[in-house]
């Protein structure tokens, strides 16, 4: 009974193992190759689906560098708007990017239709310079309306819902105390300070403009913080408008009417005053080892100065072409980088002398 | 009959050659512009055009107006910058934003430039100052007082029932201002060569001294001429002030020397008392050439250069020809 009772337990176990082993190779053999089947076709489907969307990436990526730049000025006739848009054109083309420039001659109804035109001609991005900012609204009216990104470079406009619209330009306050720290250190260097000697500040401003009397303030702040000057030291020397022609006779009597001082520093909101106050110091028989000046600009004017070799005489060289560049760049960033546009962005001045100005003035044009 | 037909045929096209060739001119520049520049045949470019013309368009009816009578106004302007600068300055004075004020306040707008084209005319017709330097004299003056008003400074304007007129449209593509302007061309149109007073613009520019003799009150016509030529200048100022959301004094500088050349190519003659000749169709077709060159010389990205260049040689053509008439 015993035996009886293995046999059967074997007899039941061989078959289960038998009809186990016949199961597994029979339907579960099917099932798992049809299963294998849909992975692989899912696979198959998932890998196509990837390749698309990655060629449709692509493509967006393709398209988003196809990108076209435009720059309306309110008159690119001029030697700085000329530059301004020579750093634009300079950054597009480094990025394959289209360029467009327009002139509206100082024509508001005209700037306007340039800023239709322009979107009409498909542009991705618009840089302005507007002749006065209060066609500001309608400027961003019309690109909010074309769904393009607008910076302003120089004049600082207010767009249609009242918000300050990107903007680059000059700080005015700063590029006066940037003059006023190189004067202060030329001054020490030269030994203007050495016992003995009496300096005086003659500061040709008008104050008919706010933009010259921010950057005479700028100036006075760079002096006083990094010389011994006191503030009765500086003198204010009014011109009617800083050219030369009113310039140089209100300089001349200021330095007349101060004897007592062996050394001047003169400043000018542009080159045009400090170059002025060069004209009155060589007049009076001053020597350049005992006057510094200091204008703002580095255009044409201070170059001539630069080239007839004056050691005593620097100006705050502006970057028309660096607020151009950078302009693009902040806008080819927010277009393929996402990143934000920065409500202001300054560019500041380079500190130009006779040794450096041709290497550094965006306005040298070469022997 | 026929022969009759076809010589009121030749007749009418004789009557307006000037249109034609000008039609002309303009077909085959807007067919270089294609050429050059995909965007031209589109309608944006059509939008951009439509909108440039509803202004400067409005001056040169009077232009044409005086032209045919044998004068011209130097001063329209400065008549346009200081309309948008008076008009922006009583609107934000008095913070106007209701309609029906802000219609009366451009009745009052339109009635100071009636009154400065008013003192243009009795100083021409009754001093017998050449009307040239007292309309130069006019603009010194117009624009000194646009400068005061403003004090030299632009004034914003975003009162919204000018944001409307500025950039409203009919159809979501028609500008309201272009509808006013081709108006008042239809109105000049029928003014000039249906109605008697038409017919004494005519005469008086044809030869004063004789339209005097025939009973015509040339004075009194030219007085009117100049009064209406800056009351559509003031016009013009109000619609460029709604366009730009903004007014300044310096608004409409170009706007004589292009009135004028636009008015010489479309037909009339500036010859110094002599007119009688041209009409409101050649001066709309005049200046929608002379905005077209502008805006596809920019489309094909020709630089400022070539763009002045190509305006003093259409102006200096127009001239010429003028003279040849």
């Amino acid at each position: 009974m015993k035996k009886l009772l293995i046999l059967l337990l074997c007899s039941i176990f061989s078959i289960s193992i038998i009809i186990g082993a016949i199961g597994c190779k029979t339907e579960p053999v099917e099932e798992v190759a049809e299963e294998v089947e849909e992975a692989e076709e899912e696979v198959a489907e998932e890998v196509e689906e990837a390749e698309e969307e990655v060629a449709e990436e692509v493509e967006e990526a393709e398209e988003a560098l196809d990108l076209t730049f435009g720059y309306v000025c309110k008159r690119l006739e001029s030697n700085w708007f000329v530059i301004e848009s020579a750093g634009i054109e300079k950054f597009c083309d480094e990025m394959g990017i289209e360029y467009i420039a327009a002139d509206a001659k100082l024509e508001e109804e005209r700037f306007l239709e340039l800023v239709d035109q322009l979107i009409l001609q498909g542009v991705d991005a618009l840089m302005v310079v507007p002749p006065s900012p209060q066609i500001g609204p309608a400027i961003t009216k019309k690109c909010e309306d074309a769904g393009i990104p607008v910076m302003t470079i120089d004049d600082p406009i207010i767009d249609h819902y009242d918000n300050p619209v990107p903007h680059i330009g000059m700080p005015t306050r700063e590029v006066g105390i940037l003059g006023g720290e190189a004067l202060s250190e030329l001054a020490k260097e030269r030994g203007f300070f050495d016992d003995g000697n009496v300096v005086k500040v003659a500061n040709a401003s008008g104050e008919k403009v706010p933009v010259w009397m921010e950057r005479t303030e700028g100036f006075t702040q760079g002096l006083l913080d990094n010389t011994p000057l006191e503030a009765e030291d500086i003198i204010f020397v009014e011109t009617e408008d800083t050219y030369i022609d009113n310039a140089l006779p209100a300089v001349t009597s200021t330095v007349s009417l101060n004897p007592d001082a062996t050394h001047w520093i003169a400043t000018g909101p542009n080159d045009d005053a400090a170059i002025a106050a060069i004209r009155a110091f060589e007049s009076l028989g001053i020597e350049p080892t005992n006057y510094l000046a200091c204008g703002l600009g580095g255009y044409s004017l201070a170059l001539e100065e630069f080239d007839k070799g004056n050691d005593s005489f620097i100006t705050v060289g502006l970057r028309p072409d660096l607020e151009g560049y950078q302009a693009a760049e902040i806008l080819y960033n927010y277009l393929v980088n996402g990143v934000p546009m920065p409500e202001l962005t300054f560019v500041g001045g380079t500190i130009l002398t006779v040794d450096n100005y041709k290497e550094l003035s965006p306005f040298y044009e070469g022997e | 009959l026929k022969t009759i037909a076809r010589k009121n045929s030749i007749n009418i096209f004789k009557k307006n050659i000037n249109s034609v060739f000008i039609f002309g001119l303009l077909i085959v520049v807007s067919i270089i512009f294609s050429i050059g520049s995909e965007f031209f045949l589109s309608l944006g470019t059509l939008k951009i055009l439509m909108i440039s013309i509803s202004t400067i368009g409005i001056v040169c009816i009077g232009q044409t107006f005086l032209l045919i009578a044998g004068d011209f106004d130097i001063s329209v302007g400065s008549v346009v910058g200081f309309s948008s600068v008076l008009l922006a300055k009583m609107i934000n004075l008095f913070e106007i934003t209701d309609v029906w004020k802000s219609i009366l306040v451009i009745i009052l707008t339109l009635t100071a430039g009636a009154v400065i084209g008013f003192i243009n005319g009795l100083l021409v017709t009754k001093t017998k100052i050449n009307a040239l330097i007292t309309t130069i004299a006019m603009l010194s003056i117009v624009i000194g007082l646009a400068l005061l008003i403003s004090n030299s400074l632009p004034i914003s304007l975003n009162a919204p029932f000018f944001i409307a007129i500025g950039s409203g449209t009919i159809f979501g593509f028609i500008p309201y201002t272009l509808v006013i302007l081709l108006f008042l061309y239809l109105v000049s149109y029928l003014l000039l060569k249906r109605t008697v007073f038409g017919r004494y613009v005519y005469a008086v520019g044809a030869n004063e001294e004789a339209a005097k003799l025939a009973g015509i009150k040339a004075g009194r016509i030219k007085i009117l001429l100049f009064t209406a030529t800056s009351s559509l200048a003031a016009l013009a100022g109000i619609f460029l002030a709604s366009k730009t959301l903004s007014a300044l004094a310096s608004y409409g500088k170009p706007y004589p020397l292009i009135t004028i050349a636009a008015c010489v190519l479309g037909g009339c003659r500036i010859r110094g008392g002599v007119g009688g000749k041209g009409g409101a169709l050649g001066s709309l077709l005049a200046i929608i050439f002379l905005m077209v060159i502008r805006n596809g010389l920019v489309l094909i990205d020709q630089p400022q250069a070539i763009q002045d260049i190509l305006t003093g040689i259409i102006l200096l053509l127009a001239v010429f020809f003028s003279e040849k008439k």
